[in-house]
């Protein structure tokens, strides 16, 4: 997630003067509300307080309104009459005046008009819609609640490979309590490997739905995401509603992979969601809310050709296209043949781990020199490709320069540059590396373009770029920018909402303009490189998807105190605040999962081409060019013209097992209907019994709620009468098996007489006793807890007490 | 996975210590670039010269492994008779697991074309 930090200042724009509340004002500067807050009329007074917000504060000697003041001027004079501005944009000011000194400020030739701060709703409601995921749920508009009748991505399969899920979070949960996640596998604790893999803990749905699931989302990042794809909305608290922020396919099944973001460890947890996928007939799609920038960036590095290697039929992957667009964190340039290039960049504090990766193509030769800050710690000469590496403990830091020769894949050079802490830590200043076109001997050193690339790993340092060779171009970070995968940029949705701490919008420091593309949204194009058949022009990013100002779910395991921030918290204390491409990736990622669900049988590129085909056009999107462009791709994603662009080839809903092993024993107006528990059904929701007076058929449902154990008790059945009872098992999402064949039979007894009920240590056995009272009966009872079998003696005119008696035969 | 520290190659090494801007300046250069080298991501030989230097050449690396195209099972054992772990196939990309003094013997290995270093990514 994007800077969560600097989001929590109090700057409002001047948008929400856009909105215009109802009713008429009699003071012309203030609002409809805050004219009836100053009413003497205390209806009006209580009608106001319902859309006002008034802030209470030791500070405060009264209750304050929370306004939005547009003025001329300085607007601080307003303090003089008890008003407090708490920030200021442009002509806009946030001000918490005074009930009693409203119309005092109202009336001050500073200002020009007043307006109490209102509640906006930015969450997936509305990313949701401009994605145009409800309107093929079966819904309307805006995300409504259950019960679907569309495609809500139902019998596909969404992965999640990010930092675990909040397994307890009602998001992931069905109708029954029951979890959504089909699997989960902890790559960073030890325990029960999966098979075929040799670390981590994986849980199966079984152990996710008894609880004893040990893994936990400390981080929130993977429940936050997962929430985005394929939450349903229904986890809420505080009185708030449920269903406000629903995920894009929230019905799909899920299956997590916790990660360290090992590249290694990333591809291990796709490999294992597509062969649980794969098992279970699935189609399959898997969010990558994650990325680096150590690498090529062209396509060809192993990590890529991993990624691809992992998409076709039924298998989608999608990533984050990176929030680096700002960040300086790429540099380009050229060397011409006999000159010097010198790049600067920056170290600031605490950077203790550098790493540059420098990239050009294969025909050109340059030599690598690093300089520490103030042109001190000049590292001994140029390495040129094919050089050994060098390290250099410096007083500026440890520095290495690694120039292999020809990289096998792509056919480019590749240097790396790294900063580390030696005997000195890495010297805060700027630094410079020197590329040379002079030096290769008797081979010229730019026979190609001498254009280079270089990028600042960030995952490791926050060291930045200097003019001129800053570059925002080619920020698509890997694993976004592998030739199969979508690559999802950001465009903003809403720059407002509430929150457990009152209402916020983003600073003028973290600019957002509605429906415009995020400040921070990594631009492509992709690098191209020497062997072109490896790296074939490709656009990234493909598509952009709402990715700032998102409401999803929140972990209740996160111990990050910036993302606990109550301000970014929704009010319903279970979902929170947040941006950046992780947001805008799983929009695309259960829209692709809405795309399987209507055809299992795309392949990642016909999925591809159904998304960026019909993506969405508008002013925005056609600028800075014509789409597809570097910036927005395609545009903005619109799923539901995207459905409409496939065939119908729907995934099989789970095959429920009939269940078997059915036995019906009789009891007092009663029959028990025990069947042996079906295994290995993951989809196994529970089991229903049926019972009838004829043979084969015209069956009515025994029970009222799904029976999640191996036997029912039938009651309230008549004395005498043959009943025929089957049994049948259902799936998620309510799909039931046929029933049991053959049939049972039971003829339940008697009740016993209206004083039945029994007492302390008695067992009522019934008023109608067989035929001949004299006869003693038996009956069997299975008492579970100790597990043994006992008959019960009823003797003639003895319905007080019975011999308990431990049976020796066979039942 | 485990993510080794990386030390000072000095097998081959050449130390030496030049006056640069008043700057003491110790440069160790690691050996000669050998045949298999351009199968190896620069950042793992670097990692191979550290864990050398430092006598721990019996830690296993995460890596990444491209192959000519999908290993069959001779090759499969070819890769697990020199210690390799395999964890997923993904066509011709293994994530793999690797004792460090074996990485130059499956690099010889000629259905072998790159070995790259697991390297960490980031949350977006």
């Amino acid at each position: 997630m994007k800077n969560r930090i600097e989001i929590l200042s109090l700057i409002v724009g001047s948008l929400l003067f856009a909105v215009v509340a109802e009713g008429k004002s009699t003071h012309p500067k203030l609002s409809p509300y805050l004219e009836m807050m100053t009413s003497s009329n205390l209806d009006s007074v209580e009608t106001a307080k319902r859309h006002v917000h008034l802030k209470t504060s030791p500070e405060y000697t009264e209750p304050m309104a929370d306004t939005l003041v547009l003025f001329q001027g300085n607007p601080e004079v307003l303090e003089a009459y008890g008003a407090r501005v708490r920030s200021v944009l442009g002509t806009v000011a946030t001000v918490d005046i005074p009930i009693s000194a409203l119309r005092t400020v109202a009336n001050h030739p500073n200002v020009v008009q007043v307006e109490e701060a209102r509640k906006v709703r930015p969450r997936l409601d509305v990313s949701v819609p401009a994605s145009g995921a409800n309107s093929v749920w079966g819904s309307s508009t805006r995300p409504l609640p259950p019960p679907w009748t569309g495609n809500t991505g139902r019998n596909v399969v969404v992965g999640i490979v990010d930092t675990g899920i909040d397994l307890k979070h009602a998001d992931f949960k069905d109708s029954l309590g029951k979890s959504r996640v089909l699997y989960v596998w902890d790559q960073t604790v030890e325990g029960t490997h999966p098979a075929g893999f040799t670390y981590g803990n994986e849980c199966t749905k079984q152990q996710i739905d008894s609880g004893i699931c040990t893994e936990k989302d400390t981080d929130g990042h993977g429940t936050y995401v997962a929430g985005i794809a394929a939450g349903n909305g229904s986890a809420t608290g505080h009185g708030q509603s449920a269903y406000r922020d629903i995920g894009m396919s929230p019905e799909a099944n899920l299956m997590i992979v916790k990660s360290d973001f090992s590249t290694a460890d990333i591809l291990d947890g796709i490999s294992y969601i597509e062969s649980k996928a794969v098992s279970l007939g699935l189609p399959v799609v898997i969010n990558l809310s994650l990325g680096g920038h150590f690498g090529p960036h062209d396509g060809t590095s192993p990590f890529e050709v991993g990624m691809d290697a992992s998409s076709g039929m039924g298998k989608v992957l999608v990533a984050a296209a990176g929030n680096e667009a700002a960040d300086s964190i790429h540099a380009s340039g050229s060397v011409v043949n006999g000159g010097i290039t010198a790049v600067s960049f920056s170290v600031p504090s605490g950077s203790d781990g550098v790493l540059l990766d420098l990239w050009y193509p294969g025909a050109d030769k340059f030599g690598v020199q690093v300089t520490g800050p103030s042109g001190t710690c000049t590292t001994s000469g140029f390495r040129y490709p094919g050089n050994a590496n060098q390290v250099s403990n410096t007083s500026c830091g440890q520095i290495i320069i690694l120039t292999p020769s020809t990289n096998v894949d792509n056919g480019d050079h590749e240097s790396i540059i790294e900063l580390q802490r030696g005997s000195s830590r890495v010297m805060v200043g700027t630094w410079t590396f020197t590329l040379a076109g002079i030096g290769c001997g008797v081979t010229t050193c730019v026979t190609d373009n001498g254009a280079f690339d270089v990028w600042i790993d960030d995952s490791t340092s926050s060291a930045f770029f200097n003019d001129p060779h800053a570059d925002p171009s080619k920020t698509v970070n890997m694993p976004a920018t592998a030739t199969k995968v979508i690559a999802a940029g950001s465009y903003v949705t809403k720059i407002c909402w509430s929150s457990m701490k009152g209402n916020f919008c983003y600073p003028h420091t973290f600019p957002g303009v509605i429906n415009d593309i995020s400040f921070f949204s990594s631009l492509g194009p992709r690098r191209g490189c020497s062997n072109t058949a490896n790296c074939p022009a490709t656009q990234k990013p493909e598509l952009s998807a709402p990715g700032q100002g998102i409401v999803s779910s929140f972990s209740a395991s996160a111990t990050d105190p910036n993302i606990k921030d109550l301000r970014i918290r929704d009010p319903d204390g279970v979902h929170l605040l947040a941006q950046g491409t992780s947001a805008s990736a799983p929009h695309v990622a259960g829209a692709a999962a809405l795309l399987l669900a209507q055809d299992m049988t795309l392949t990642s590129d016909q999925a591809k081409t159904a998304l960026t085909g019909n993506a969405k056009a508008d002013l925005f999107t056609e600028t800075p060019s014509s789409t597809p462009n570097d910036t927005w791709g395609y545009g903005k994603l619109a799923v539901d013209l995207a459905i409409a662009s496939v065939r119908t080839n729907l995934p099989p809903n789970p095959t429920p097992t009939v269940p078997t092993g059915i036995s019906a024993i009789a009891g007092p107006g009663s029959a028990t209907i025990s069947w042996t528990g079906i295994t290995g059904d993951i989809f196994l929701d529970g089991y229903n019994v049926y019972q009838s007076t004829t043979p084969g058929g015209s069956y009515t449902k025994a029970n009222s709620n799904l029976v999640s154990t191996n036997s029912f008790k039938v009651t309230g059945l008549t004395a005498d009468t043959l009943y025929y009872f089957v049994v049948t098992s259902e799936d998620t999402p309510d799909i039931e098996s046929g029933f049991s064949s053959p049939e049972v039979t039971a003829t339940p007894v008697a009740p016993p007489p209206s004083s039945s009920g029994g007492g302390c240590g008695m067992i009522d056995l019934g008023q109608n006793g067989p035929s001949n009272p004299a006869e003693a009966i038996s009956y069997l009872l299975t008492i579970f807890l100790p597990l043994v079998l006992i008959r019960l003696l009823r003797r003639r005119h003895d319905r007080g007490s019975i011999d308990l008696i431990p049976r020796t035969d066979s039942p | 996975m485990t993510v080794l520290n990386s030390g000072v190659y000095a097998m081959g090494a050449i130390a030496l210590v030049i006056a640069a801007c008043g700057n003491v300046v110790t440069v160790f250069e690691g050996r000669s670039p050998s045949p298999i080298q351009p199968k190896l991501d620069p950042e793992l030989l670097h990692r191979l010269e550290g864990l050398s230097s430092s006598g721990h050449m019996n830690e296993r690396l995460s890596v990444l492994i491209r192959t000519s195209s999908e290993i069959n099972s001779d090759q499969e054992d070819l890769l697990k008779s020199r210690g390799v772990t395999i964890n997923s196939k993904l066509s011709v990309i293994l994530s793999a697991i690797i004792p460090a003094q074996s990485i130059q013997d499956v690099a010889a290995l000629q259905f072998v074309l790159r070995i790259e270093l697991a390297r960490k990514l980031k949350e977006r």
